[in-house]
C-alpha cells in the first residue's frame, strides 16, 4: 500500500503557523505542512500533565489522557469569569475560609486555593442560563463536592485534580455555586481554574486575570499538493473523537480547494454519526455512507475508500457501508480541517491521520481501522 | 500585523447583529448559514456598569446597571481585510458600518483576547 500522507500517530512537530505532516514512501520524508490559524494563546496539557500555555498561531498538541497525544481543535469559547483563579473574590457564608495560594496546581505552581468548610456550605457566584460552568478541584478521595449551575453535579473526588463541569441548558440560573449541600462529604478542598463559557461542554481552560478572554477558533488547512493525492482511488483514514456529540457538522476533506471534488470524513448533524462522502464530476455526483456509533467522543478509527463504481466506509474494523455506482473525484491537491472551501471547521481530538493513494484491500481496511 | 484587535459600541444588538451577519457567510445544502471567514468576533452585549448582587439562595438583591450601547470585540484577520492597489499597496479596508462604531477604552475594558492586551 502507498501511504502518501501522514499526520500524528505519536509523530508530532509544529512551529508558529505549522503543522508538520508528512510523505514517508521509500523512506524518503517530505514535509507537507499544514496552515495554522488562531489569533489567541490557549492551554494544552502537555507531556507532563500540567496545562500550559502556547502562543498565538501555535498548534496544541494535547496529552490528557493520552501518551502520544492528539491534535487539539476547538471553537472559539470566552472564560466569563474576569479573575479565573482568584476564588477569594467569590461570595461565600460565613462557616468557608479560602487561602489562596495553598498547594500545587494543575499548572505546577502554587496557586490553588484551599476551601474549608461544614456541612451545607457554598462559595457562589452569579452568573446566567445558558453557560457551562467549570472548576478543577483536589480533595480526599471518595469524599464527595456539589457544583451547582442551574442543575447540579455530586462529584466523588479522587485525590487528584479533577475538572467537574455542569451544563445549564435551562432558563433560571442566577448562581454558579461549590457546596457542601444534600449530603455532600468533603470539607477541605483545593480549587484551580474556574470557567463559564457559552456551550454545552467544557472547552480547554482559559486563564483569565481582569477581565473576560477569548480563545480563538482554530483552523489548519491546506495540506499537501495534487502528487499526494491520487484523484482516481485513494483511502483517507482517521482516528479522532469529537468534543462533545453537538449536532454539527465537523469535516476533515480531501479537496482542490472546494467542495466540487472532496473526499470527505467528518461527524455529521445527526448524533453519534460518522459519514463519509465523495463529491465528482464538478459536485455532481455524491456517494454518501453513514454510520453511527455510540458514542463520537470515544476514539473513533474510520476509513472511506474512493473508486469510480467502488466506495466504502469502515468504522472501527468493519465495514458499515458502500456504493458500487459512481465517479471519482478530479482535481485533489490538499487536505484541510474543514469542508474545503474554508467552512464547517473540524474540532476534535486528531491522533491520526493518513491518505492512501490505492483503494486498499477489505483486508488492508479491516487492519487499519481495528 | 496579521491579527487586530477593536472594540465597537453599536446603537442596538439589532444593528450589531446586521453588521456581523454581513460578514463573509456560506450557505450548506440544508440551507444553514455558516461563517467562511475567520475572524474572531465577540458579543459582549449591553455591559453592566454596576454588577447585580445576589444572596446565597441566588434571590436578586441588588439591580444591575447596564450600559445603553451594545458592546463587540472583534480579532480581525489582516488578510481577509487587506486591499492592494495598482501600485501593489496595502491597505486596511474594513468592513462597511464598523469603523464609526469603534471605540478606545482603558486597558482591556471587561473583555480581552487570550494572549493580548487592547
Amino acid at each position: 500500500m502507498a501511504n502518501t500522507f501522514n499526520l500524528g500517530n505519536g509523530n508530532w512537530a509544529q512551529k508558529t503557523e505549522k503543522l508538520l505532516a508528512y510523505n514517508a514512501e521509500n523512506d524518503n520524508y517530505k514535509p507537507l505542512p499544514f496552515d495554522f490559524d488562531r489569533g489567541s494563546t490557549a492551554t494544552r496539557v502537555n507531556r507532563d500533565g500540567l496545562i500550559e500555555t502556547v502562543g498565538v498561531d501555535e498548534p496544541r498538541i494535547d496529552f490528557l489522557n493520552n501518551t502520544k497525544g492528539h491534535l487539539l481543535l476547538e471553537p472559539s469559547r470566552t472564560n466569563l469569569f474576569s479573575n479565573s483563579n482568584l476564588f477569594t473574590s467569590w461570595a461565600k457564608e460565613a462557616t468557608v475560609t479560602l487561602t489562596p495560594n495553598y498547594g500545587i496546581s494543575p499548572d505546577g505552581t502554587q496557586n490553588s486555593t484551599r476551601m474549608q468548610m461544614s456541612e451545607n456550605d457554598s462559595i457562589y457566584v452569579s452568573t446566567t442560563s445558558g453557560l457551562t460552568a467549570s472548576v478543577y478541584v483536589k480533595g480526599v478521595q471518595g469524599e464527595t463536592i456539589r457544583l451547582s449551575n442551574g442543575s447540579s453535579v455530586i462529584h466523588t473526588l479522587t485525590g487528584q485534580w479533577d475538572r467537574i463541569e455542569v451544563y445549564d441548558s435551562g432558563s433560571v440560573s442566577t448562581l454558579m455555586t461549590i457546596n457542601t449541600y444534600l449530603g455532600a462529604t468533603a470539607r477541605d478542598i483545593e480549587l484551580f481554574g474556574a470557567q463559564r463559557e457559552a456551550g454545552s461542554y467544557a472547552t480547554s481552560y482559559i486563564p483569565t486575570s481582569g477581565s473576560t478572554a477569548t480563545r480563538s477558533a482554530e483552523t489548519c488547512n491546506n495540506a499537501g499538493n495534487s502528487n499526494v493525492f491520487n484523484d482516481s482511488e485513494g483511502v483517507l483514514y482517521w482516528e479522532c473523537s469529537s468534543l462533545y456529540n453537538d449536532l454539527t457538522n465537523r469535516i476533515i476533506s480531501v479537496s482542490q480547494g472546494n467542495q466540487n471534488n472532496t473526499v470527505q470524513l467528518y461527524f455529521d448533524a445527526s448524533s453519534n454519526r460518522i459519514r463519509g462522502t465523495v463529491r465528482a464530476v464538478d459536485g455532481t455526483y455524491k456517494c454518501v455512507l453513514n454510520y453511527t456509533v455510540s458514542d463520537t467522543t470515544d476514539y473513533i478509527k474510520a476509513a472511506i475508500k474512493y473508486k469510480a463504481n467502488d466506495f466504502a466506509l469502515w468504522v472501527n474494523g468493519v465495514e458499515r457501508a458502500t456504493d458500487t455506482s459512481g465517479n471519482a473525484p478530479t482535481g485533489l491537491s490538499e487536505i484541510s480541517f474543514d469542508s474545503g472551501s474554508g467552512s464547517l471547521d473540524f474540532y476534535g481530538k486528531v491522533k491520526d491521520i493518513r491518505v492512501y493513494n490505492i483503494a486498499l484491500s477489505d483486508s488492508e481496511l479491516q487492519a487499519l481501522t481495528t | 500585523m496579521k491579527y487586530l484587535f477593536k472594540k465597537y459600541e453599536f446603537e442596538s444588538q439589532d444593528l450589531a447583529e446586521t453588521r456581523i451577519a454581513a460578514l463573509p457567510h456560506t450557505e450548506d445544502e440544508e440551507g444553514n448559514e455558516h461563517p467562511s471567514h475567520s475572524h474572531t468576533v465577540v458579543k459582549l452585549g449591553y455591559i453592566f456598569t454596576e454588577q447585580p448582587t445576589f444572596d446565597e439562595d441566588g434571590e436578586l438583591l441588588t439591580e444591575g446597571v447596564q450600559s445603553d450601547m451594545y458592546s463587540v470585540d472583534v480579532l480581525w484577520n489582516a488578510s481577509e481585510i487587506t486591499e492592494t492597489d495598482e501600485e501593489g499597496n496595502q491597505e486596511i479596508d474594513y468592513p462597511y458600518g464598523w469603523v464609526s462604531k469603534e471605540i478606545e477604552v482603558e486597558g482591556n475594558g471587561v473583555h480581552t483576547f487570550a494572549g493580548r492586551n487592547f
